[in-house]
């Protein structure tokens, strides 16, 4: 799941627009039993799951402060669901991929964006858009790693709803000043993305998915901890053939390479137990992808949330739950800036559904240092283009996300 | 002696400069301590008020700041409407058009900007305009601004302060509580430590008509190595702002801000050019740099003047080191003439004077210097204060030491001085041996007819020059190059002929008695006056002349204005924003409430106007709009060119027609039934001149339209004053203040009372011109009181004689003190003449070519004879001590 991603700028957008010292989206303790405005619809799919739902209690359908809470059995509805769910709290774009120039330019690019409402908008006092809305805001995150250079570029804008940032209800159309991301065809699912850092390097993308859309989770719920509030809808296409133009330093590169996009939507997923997650998307040679999440408790182990889903090459998702994986770094890398310790390389075991034979991947970074400051949040975390190894050989590319390890997420926790 | 083995050798330059310095120079200094220390400082004093005036105008133009760069970084280009606010929906297009496929990494940041004036509540009663502190809220969205802090890795707090006397507040503000409170506001830590504010500080103040309470949630955040926020600046969230200042979807302000990598080069000039071009004419696009430039341009006039008069003190000092050079001159005649015996040249003599010329102006620089930044910290305050009255509003409080005014004064220190010692010098230099032994010490008598003929020379050329027209600039401004030019050539001229004038003060003494020793003494050393004294009345004349041009000039001017605000202020009752303390205050009454005011039973007649600033092609207007037909029942105007078509008072036909001020008319070369085009949001608007009137309150220029309407292309009811003529029988007084307690966040001015704000304004506009003025005269006193010990110490073979024929110290005295009060006389009366040609030069040719006012010309009787009388009145008590001490000789003295 792209939970880590969604994680990751939860707490910069939590961090940021919340108290300082106050917590960061964690699940309210009673939450709301009023029936909700929506109805229960029939799951688009049914995930081969090997979870245990008798995990966690049965999901509130609104929480404290109003917002719904993402149901099992939704029926999505496309491309309404691309675009934003105004009725949710914590919604948000995730693309990671890798990219290729015509000289053996090789880059690794991420680029997000959230949007956190303050209030659900049944409580909106005015109905009238402002240019300056009070109540919903946007933050992206954009980074590129440029292997040759080794060099990681990154930044982060923040805004609020209104003239110059804005979520479509009605299809996938996200605006936040120049960064955009739009469904141009929703016949084909054609997306492209336009975005910068900085004045350091742009990129338009032209994106298209090679492989279908993927619900996660049980019933189409993605659980993210035990509290009756923390799961969310989790929609991924996990691979998208990608072309366009990278702007690096006034110089045009044409590019092509495959995209990850998550798209996320939920109104709390954090429990005040959880101090970290580690989160991957893997794209295997062969055709499949892996999504995995370790939410990590504060006794070190692994949230029972925690889930690994391999994708077939038909697009089908088989979940697995907490206890069939495991993830381990095989070395640490300190990061220079915020001095967090990461665990990277990382090895992956995992049961591979196909065979039903244990198999093992070592993700290691292209570079070691690509840590994203987090600086409105002060959450620094590590969001990196890896290469996957399995028995020493190259068997696809991955995206890692791993937070809470400076300490500052453990703080902003209590 | 020189030992015989040693050969005699020529000193080399450098040694004989160090040995001509040491006891040529300084010797003479440490020998007069006191006249040399007292001829620096007066020095120092001259180029003191001249540095203070420069710096004080320096912190005035640059407290015009943008004050966004404060929160964020200087932005790239300002776009503004031509009048009036912007739309919200400018934003969309400016995103649009914003974006450049040939420069895909030139993301620009585009930051909308509410800006308005509030201020404090007053505290008592006295409703005097300008008296009650003003703040700048600046309406920002304080979400955007956190990326501008990331960006320069600023400490991002602008959330979640505490209250620095309770840091255990539980509950700091975070951002989102700050976007929604309506009264939010960050302070400077200036203004917190001033006012005792802390976060959840309840700070009062008058926005439009209302009374709003702001809660300080913090303090604005800044970078270490910028200057730190203004005092007088709050910062709220825009939305916030909008609502509280009635500008809901209107903003005042776009900036953009390129990325830094575009900072520089033809690639930015290509955005600005491009955007400018694109935007044009619906907005105007302009750098900071220009709108300071803006800002500069509209207060250049009275910069100008403000410097120039500033310069009078140090003319004045100039007569004075040329004088004390001169005198030393004579005094070293016999050691000139030993130097020049021994072999030392011509040039080399002349070098060691122009040295000693030099370092009296260094050494007067340096005090100057300093004595400039110390009184530059009172002037700043009169400059600001003048600037808020008349331009903008301005905070500034004190003045630093810019390096480059301060090297500017210092050199000009040396360089006049070096320039006022040059005949001197050359005089020294070219001075034969044997003659200067021959004539010894005695004081030059000058040659009177060729000063007279060339100041006479230049008083014709001064006379010429007032005719010639100013230089026109940009924007319609006007600087009168010829009429400052007569007016220097006109004082000096007169100087120059002040020789004259001496003899004709000692015929008058000769008049008044002819039993007096000490007045016949006198009289005889003024019919054939040295050049020491004829210098000595130039530079009085100069100071008198300058002063009584300048009384003659404010006198005009009050009189002008005294005259224009009787005609023009016709109502019982006049009312407007409290917050309005400023002139680029624009707070409004809303219809609500002056529709409300003006049904009152009591109101005879009524009438709005409104004030909206508006630009011209690199110019600031003002458009004003009220009822015409109103100003003509009441006869408020006064004509320059009378309307000749009645048209123009009838609001069913006089949308295309305008009036304009004089002001206005000749800033832009207008006149009656020109054509002239001004900007609306409703499109460009050609308005047709139907006639030009006076108006004092205002140099850049207003058209007056028909209320209803500039209202209706404005798309506004709301309005800048109201005013209220009474019925009869109703106190005006009684009226005022029942409505100033149903609405205690106006300023409400009976007739009487605005009358005399406005000339108590008027009078302090002028008080730093008084100040400057004043010192002139006690710089050219004192160089009287120099002048005279000059020539006493010339004297002393002449006053030991007079002792030794029985004259007494008091009789010294007294001949010193008639000698003194003789000259003094003729100075100012010589002085006070040349000042009525000064002030007609004033009146008639430069504030007309800088400011474009016609004044109708009075001469101020009082402080003229005022001037007259104490200026030989101080001279004479100045020279009667320098008599008395000047006459205290050593054969006085027991052995």
């Amino acid at each position: 799941m792209k939970q880590t991603h969604l994680h990751a700028l939860a707490v910069c957008l939590c961090l940021l627009l919340s108290n300082p010292g106050h917590h960061f989206g964690a699940p309210p303790e009673n939450p709301s039993e009023q029936p909700p405005g929506q109805p229960l619809e029939r799951p688009q799919k049914q995930p081969p799951a090997d979870s245990n739902p008798a995990l966690f209690p049965e999901l509130a359908r609104f929480t404290e402060d109003g917002f719904e809470v993402p149901q099992p059995g939704h029926h999505f509805t496309f491309p309404r669901d691309h675009g934003s769910h105004p009725a949710f709290k914590l919604e948000w774009w995730y693309l990671t991929g890798h990219l290729f120039g015509p000289n053996q330019e090789r880059f690794g690019f991420q680029a997000t964006i959230f949007r956190k409402s303050g209030k659900p908008p049944s409580q909106a006092v005015n109905a009238s858009k402002s240019r300056f809305e009070k109540d919903e805001f946007f933050l992206v995150h954009t980074a590129l790693l440029n292997t040759l250079s080794g060099e990681f570029l990154h930044s982060e804008r923040l805004a609020r709803a209104g003239w110059d940032a804005s979520a479509s209800t009605d299809t996938l159309s996200l605006h936040m000043g120049d960064f955009q991301l739009v469904l141009s065809d929703p016949t084909l699912n054609k997306i492209t993305l336009d975005a910068h850092i900085r004045d350091q390097a742009t990129f338009s993308l032209s994106l298209e998915p090679i492989k279908p859309l993927v619900v996660f989770g049980e019933n189409g719920i993605s659980r993210k901890g035990n509290s009756p509030t923390a799961a969310s809808w989790y929609l991924t296409f996990p691979r998208l053939k990608t072309t366009g133009t990278l702007t690096l330093k006034n110089k045009s590169i044409p590019v092509t390479g495959e995209v990850w996009m998550d798209h996320e939507i939920s109104s709390s997923q954090l429990t005040t137990e959880q101090v970290g997650w580690d989160w991957a998307g893997i794209q295997l040679d062969d055709g499949r992808e892996i999504m995995v999440y370790r939410l990590r408790l504060k006794d070190g182990s692994p949230d029972p949330a925690s889930a690994l889903s391999w994708v077939d090459r038909n697009g089908h998702a088989i979940m697995q739950s907490a206890s069939t994986f495991s993830w381990n770094g095989t070395g640490v890398w300190k990061s220079p800036h915020s001095g967090a310790a990461y665990p990277l390389p990382v090895r992956l075991t995992a049961t591979d559904p196909a065979t039903g034979l244990p198999v093992e991947f070592i993700l290691v970074p292209l570079v070691q240092d690509q840590e994203l400051e987090g600086t409105f949040s002060d959450v620094p975390y590590w969001e990196g283009a890896c290469r996957v190894l399995q028995n020493g050989k190259p068997v696809g590319s991955a995206y890692v996300e791993l937070t809470g390890y400076s300490g500052s997420l453990n703080r902003a926790l209590r | 002696m020189i030992p015989p083995s040693t050969p005699l050798r020529p000193l080399s330059s450098p040694s004989l400069n160090g040995a001509l310095l040491q006891q040529f120079t300084l010797r003479h200094w440490r020998l007069f301590p006191s006249r040399s220390l007292l001829l620096l400082l007066l020095l120092s004093l001259g180029i003191a008020v001249f540095l203070s005036i420069r710096l004080a105008n320096r912190a005035a133009v640059s407290s015009f700041t943008n004050f966004t760069e404060v929160l964020t970084r200087q932005s790239d280009l300002i776009l503004s409407s031509p009048a009036g606010p912007l739309p919200e929906t400018v934003l969309d297009t400016l995103r649009e058009r914003c974006k450049f496929p040939q420069l895909p990494s030139a993301h620009i940041e585009i930051v909308p900007v509410v800006e308005t004036i509030c201020a404090q509540p007053q505290s008592d009663d006295a409703n005097r305009i300008g008296s009650r502190p003003t703040f700048t809220l600046l309406g920002v969205d304080l979400v955007a601004l956190q990326n501008f802090a990331a960006e320069a890795h600023l400490d991002t707090s602008w959330a979640g302060q505490k209250n620095a006397a309770a840091p255990s507040t539980p509950n700091p503000n975070s951002l989102e509580d700050l976007l929604h409170k309506n009264n939010a506001a960050f302070c400077s830590s200036a203004l917190a430590q001033r006012l005792s504010l802390q976060v959840g500080s309840l700070l009062p103040v008058i926005l439009n008509d209302c009374e709003v309470q702001l809660e300080i949630v913090g303090i604005i955040p800044h970078r270490a190595d910028q200057p730190a926020p203004p005092a007088g600046l709050l910062v709220m969230d825009l939305p916030a702002l909008q609502t509280l200042s009635d500008k809901v979807g209107l903003l005042d302000r776009v900036e953009l801000f390129f990325p830094p990598s575009l900072k520089k080069g033809p690639l930015r000039e290509q955005l600005v050019e491009q955007i400018s071009t694109a935007l044009a004419p619906s907005i105007s696009a302009r750098t900071p740099v220009a709108r300071q430039a803006a800002a500069e341009l509209m207060t250049r006039g009275f910069r100008l003047n403000l410097t120039i008069l500033s310069l009078l003190s140090l003319l004045v000092g100039l007569y004075l080191i040329f004088q004390a050079l001169d005198a030393a001159v004579v005094r070293r005649r016999a050691e000139i003439a030993i130097l020049r015996a021994l072999g030392v040249r011509e040039w080399e003599v002349r070098r060691a004077w122009l040295w000693e010329a030099a370092l009296l102006g260094g050494g007067g620089g340096v005090v100057g210097v300093l004595g400039g930044w110390a009184l530059a910290q009172v002037a700043v305050r009169a400059v600001s204060k003048t600037v808020n009255a008349l331009y903008y509003a301005n905070n500034a409080e004190a003045a630093g030491l810019h390096w480059g005014e301060a090297l500017g004064a210092f050199v000009l220190s040396v360089g006049c001085s070096i320039l006022a010692g040059w005949l001197p010098a050359k005089r020294a230099a070219s001075i034969p041996p044997a003659q200067a032994w021959a004539q010894g010490s005695a004081a030059p008598a000058g040659n009177s007819r060729s000063s007279s003929q060339l100041g006479w020379c230049l008083v014709a050329l001064a006379i010429m020059l007032a005719f010639l027209p100013p230089l026109r600039m940009s924007g319609g401004s006007r600087f009168a190059l010829a009429g400052y030019l007569s007016a220097l050539l006109g004082v000096v001229g007169a100087g120059l002929i002040a020789g004259d004038a001496l003899k004709i003060a000692a015929w008058c003494g000769h008049l008044v008695s002819q039993n007096s020793a000490p007045l016949r003494l006198a009289i005889s050393h003024l019919r054939a006056p040295t050049s020491r004294h004829r210098w000595a009345a130039a530079a009085l004349l100069c100071a008198v002349s300058m002063t009584g041009g300048m009384a003659v000039l404010v006198s005009s001017f009050e009189q002008s204005v005294s005259a224009w605000i009787t005609h023009t202020l016709q109502a019982d009752l006049f009312l407007t924003s409290g917050a309005n303390q400023a002139a680029s205050a624009y707070n409004r009454l809303p219809s609500t409430l002056w529709r409300q005011i003006v049904q009152n039973p009591d109101v005879l007649d009524w009438d709005t106007s409104l004030m909206i600033p508006a630009e011209l092609p690199n110019a600031q207007i003002r458009l004003v709009g009220s009822s015409l037909a109103f100003a003509k029942r009441h006869q408020q105007l006064s004509w320059l060119q009378t309307p000749s078509n009645n048209s123009i008072f009838d609001p069913e036909h006089n949308a295309s027609l305008c009036l304009v001020s004089e002001t206005f008319a000749i800033r832009f070369n207008v006149q009656k039934n020109d054509v002239i085009r001004i900007p609306t949001p409703k499109g460009a608007r050609e308005l047709q001149i139907c006639g030009v009137y006076t108006d004092y309150g205002d140099e850049q220029g207003l058209v007056l339209v028909e209320g209803r309407h500039l209202a209706d292309w404005f798309d506004t009811d709301a309005v800048s004053t109201l005013c209220l003529s009474l019925k009869p029988g109703v106190d005006a007084e009684q009226h005022r203040a029942l409505l100033q307690t149903a609405h205690p966040s106006l300023s409400i001015f009976t007739n009487v009372h605005l009358r005399a704000e406005v000339m108590r304004i008027f009078r302090q506009t002028f008080a730093i011109t008084y100040a400057l003025e004043a010192i002139g005269v006690i710089v050219a006193l004192a160089g009287l009181g120099i002048t005279l010990a000059t020539i006493l110490a010339e004297r002393k073979t002449e006053l030991t004689t007079l002792r030794a024929l029985g004259m007494s110290q008091a009789d010294i005295a007294a001949l010193a003190a008639w000698e003194g009060c003789l000259l003094a006389l003729a100075g100012a009366i010589g002085g006070l003449l040349s000042s009525i040609g000064l002030g007609a030069l004033l009146i008639f040719v430069i504030n007309k070519q800088t400011f474009g006012w016609t004044l109708q010309p009075s001469l101020p009787w009082l402080p003229l004879l005022l001037l007259g009388f104490c200026v030989p009145l101080c001279g004479t008590l100045l020279a009667w001590c320098v008599g008395r001490h000047g006459a205290d000789l050593p054969a006085d003295r027991p052995l």
